[in-house]
C-alpha cells in the first residue's frame, strides 16, 4: 500500500483514538448519518451526544446519568421561559430533537398535550431512543423531515401550534432557509394568537444582529433573554402584544414548584427578559434571496 | 469549397482562438454559481437535505451530459461561430424562468409530491435542465471551433477542458465565499445572464474580425 496515501487516514485513526484518552471521554456509540456521525461519550457521570470530538465543545445534548431530570445546559432551561407567555400549552412543535430533553420535560409537564418533534437526521433519532431515554407516544410524535417543510406544509393544512421551539441551530453548519423572513412567516402563520415562539439563537457573532432584526420584522417587539456565561440567546415572539412583565413574574412563581426538579429557577427569568433593541437596527434582514448565516458567523 | 468550408468552421485568427477558451471559462464560471444558488432555490421548498443537493448535483451532471452529446451532435452539420453564439442567448434566456418561475412551479411541485426528495429532484429537472443543457453543448462545440489538425486534437480538448472546470472552480468559490453575502439570489442570476449574453457579444465580434482579416 503507499504510505502517501495512507498516511492521512492513519493520523486520523491516531487522533480519533487519542483524543477520547486524553480527555477522558469515552466514546460508547457512534451511529452512522447521512449529514454528520453522531458520538454519544460519557464523562464525568454525564452522558453527551457529539457531532464532531475534535472540535471539543460540539456537545449537542447532555444528561446527567446520576440525575437524569437535571437539566445540564442552560440553554435547555432558558427555553422553559416560553411556559411564562403560555403555561398551559396543548399543541407544542419542537423543530431539532437533539437528546430530545425539551420534548420529554413538556411530555413530563403537560401529560396531555400533543406534541410534534422535527429533526433532519435519523440517526439523531436512533440515538436519542436508544442512549437519552427518549420516548414517543400516542400524542407525541417525532417526524424525520426538515424543518421548513413540515411547517410550510403545516400552514397549507392550518394546523396551529401554541408553543413552537426553534432549536435546529446547534452545530457547526447553520441551516440557512430556517432564518429567513419568509420562514419566520411560515411560523407565525402556524402559531395561535397565545401561542408562544421560542428560538435558541446565537448571542455573540455578527448573527445577533441579523437575527434581531429578522425577528422583529415579522414578530414586532420580542422578549430577548440572554444569561452569562452562555453563548445562547433565546427569544420570545408572539403573535400580538406580549404578556406584562409583571404578569411573567406572577407565573414564575406559580411554575417554580413543577420546574424545581429539573434544576431549573424560573424565579431568575423574567428580570433578565427585556426588549430593549441592543442590536445595530440598520443591519440587513435575512430573506430566501439573502442569507448568508454561515459567512456570518 | 473545401477552403471556404474550413474558413466558416474553425477560427485561425488569436483572437477568436482566445474568444472560444474566454467562453469557455465564463461558462463554466456561470455553471457552478447557478448549482450552488439552486440549493439556496430550492431550501424554502424542500429544505436543504442531503437529498436537495443530491438532486441538484444529479440534474446538473444529467444535463452537462445530455448537452456534450448532442452539442457534439450538432457540431458535425455546418459548424459555425452562429450556432456558437446562439448557445449563450438561449442559455441566458432559459435562465430567466430560475429567476421569474422559481416560486410557482416549486409551489406546484411542493403541494403536489409529498415526498421532499421527488419533489426536488422535479423542480431540479424542470428549473435546470434546460438552461445547463445548453451551457454543456458549448464545451464540444468549441472543441471543433478550435481544433485545425488531427494532431492537435487532444491538446485542444485538454485546454478546454482545463479553462472551463478553472471557470467553474472560481465560480463555486466565488459564489460561495462571497456573491451570497453580496448580492442576493436573483442578482447573481441576473449577473449570469449578462454574462452569457457578452459571450455571445464576444464571440460575434471576434468572429466577424477574423472574418473580415481573412477576407481581404
Amino acid at each position: 500500500m503507499n504510505f502517501r496515501i495512507w498516511s492521512p487516514l492513519l493520523c486520523v485513526l491516531v487522533l480519533i483514538s487519542a483524543a477520547p484518552a486524553s480527555a477522558q471521554r469515552q466514546v460508547i456509540h457512534e451511529e452512522r448519518s447521512q449529514y454528520r456521525n453522531v458520538l454519544v461519550t460519557e464523562f464525568n457521570g454525564q452522558r453527551c451526544m457529539l457531532f464532531n470530538i475534535h472540535r471539543g465543545d460540539m456537545n449537542q445534548t447532555c444528561i446527567d446519568l446520576r440525575n437524569p431530570r437535571r437539566l445540564v445546559f442552560n440553554y435547555t432551561k432558558m427555553s422553559f421561559a416560553g411556559l411564562l407567555i403560555n403555561p398551559e400549552p396543548e399543541r407544542i412543535l419542537v423543530a431539532g430533537l437533539g437528546g430530545g430533553t425539551i420534548p420529554m420535560v413538556m411530555r413530563e409537564l403537560y401529560p396531555e398535550a400533543e406534541i410534534d418533534v422535527l429533526e433532519v437526521d435519523q440517526a439523531v433519532v436512533n440515538v436519542a431512543r436508544e442512549f437519552f431515554g427518549y420516548r414517543e407516544d400516542e400524542k407525541h410524535e417525532v417526524h424525520v423531515v426538515d424543518a421548513r417543510v413540515f411547517i410550510k406544509r403545516a400552514g397549507l393544512r392550518g394546523d396551529k401550534y401554541d408553543y413552537i421551539v426553534l432549536d435546529a441551530f446547534s452545530g457547526e453548519y447553520i441551516p440557512e432557509h430556517l432564518l429567513t423572513r419568509e420562514f419566520l412567516e411560515e411560523v407565525k402563520a402556524i402559531l395561535t394568537d397565545d401561542g408562544v415562539v421560542v428560538a435558541n439563537t446565537f448571542a455573540s457573532s455578527d448573527l445577533y444582529d441579523y437575527e434581531s432584526v429578522t425577528y422583529q420584522a415579522v414578530f414586532g417587539e420580542f422578549y430577548n433573554f440572554k444569561r452569562v456565561g452562555s453563548g445562547n440567546r433565546i427569544i420570545l415572539a408572539t403573535n400580538g402584544e406580549l404578556p406584562e412583565l409583571g404578569d411573567l413574574r406572577s407565573r414564575s412563581r406559580d411554575l417554580y414548584d413543577v420546574l424545581a426538579p429539573y434544576d431549573m429557577n424560573i424565579l431568575e427569568f423574567p428580570p433578565l427578559l427585556t426588549t430593549e433593541a441592543d442590536w445595530d437596527e440598520s443591519t440587513r434582514i435575512l430573506t430566501d434571496q439573502y442569507s448568508p448565516a454561515n459567512l456570518l458567523n | 469549397m473545401q477552403q471556404q468550408q474550413a474558413l466558416v468552421s474553425v477560427s485561425h485568427s488569436v483572437a477568436s482562438r482566445l474568444a472560444i477558451l474566454a467562453v469557455a471559462f465564463i461558462n463554466g464560471f456561470v455553471i457552478m454559481s447557478i448549482e450552488l444558488l439552486g440549493g439556496r432555490v430550492l431550501a424554502p421548498y424542500f429544505g436543504s437535505s442531503v437529498h436537495v443537493w443530491g438532486s441538484i448535483i444529479a440534474v446538473f451532471m444529467l444535463s452537462l451530459s445530455l448537452g456534450y452529446l448532442w452539442g457534439g451532435k450538432l457540431s458535425l452539420r455546418n459548424p459555425g461561430h452562429r450556432t456558437f453564439i446562439s448557445f449563450f442567448i438561449f442559455a441566458a434566456l432559459l435562465c430567466l424562468p430560475i429567476i421569474y418561475l422559481a416560486d410557482p412551479v416549486m409551489r406546484t411541485i411542493f403541494l403536489s409530491i409529498e415526498d421532499p426528495r421527488y419533489g426536488s429532484l422535479w423542480s431540479a429537472v424542470f428549473l435546470y435542465f434546460a438552461p445547463i443543457c445548453v451551457m454543456g453543448m458549448v464545451s464540444p462545440y468549441s472543441v471543433r471551433l478550435l481544433v485545425l489538425t488531427q494532431e492537435q486534437s487532444g491538446g485542444v480538448a485538454g485546454m478546454l477542458y482545463f479553462v472551463s472546470t478553472l471557470g467553474s472552480a472560481l465560480g463555486t468559490l466565488a459564489t460561495s465565499f462571497y456573491f451570497v453575502m453580496w448580492f442576493e439570489i436573483n442578482q447573481v442570476m441576473w449577473g449570469c445572464v449578462v454574462a452569457l449574453l457578452l459571450c455571445a457579444a464576444l464571440i460575434a465580434f471576434s468572429s466577424r474580425h477574423a472574418i473580415k482579416e481573412q477576407t481581404s
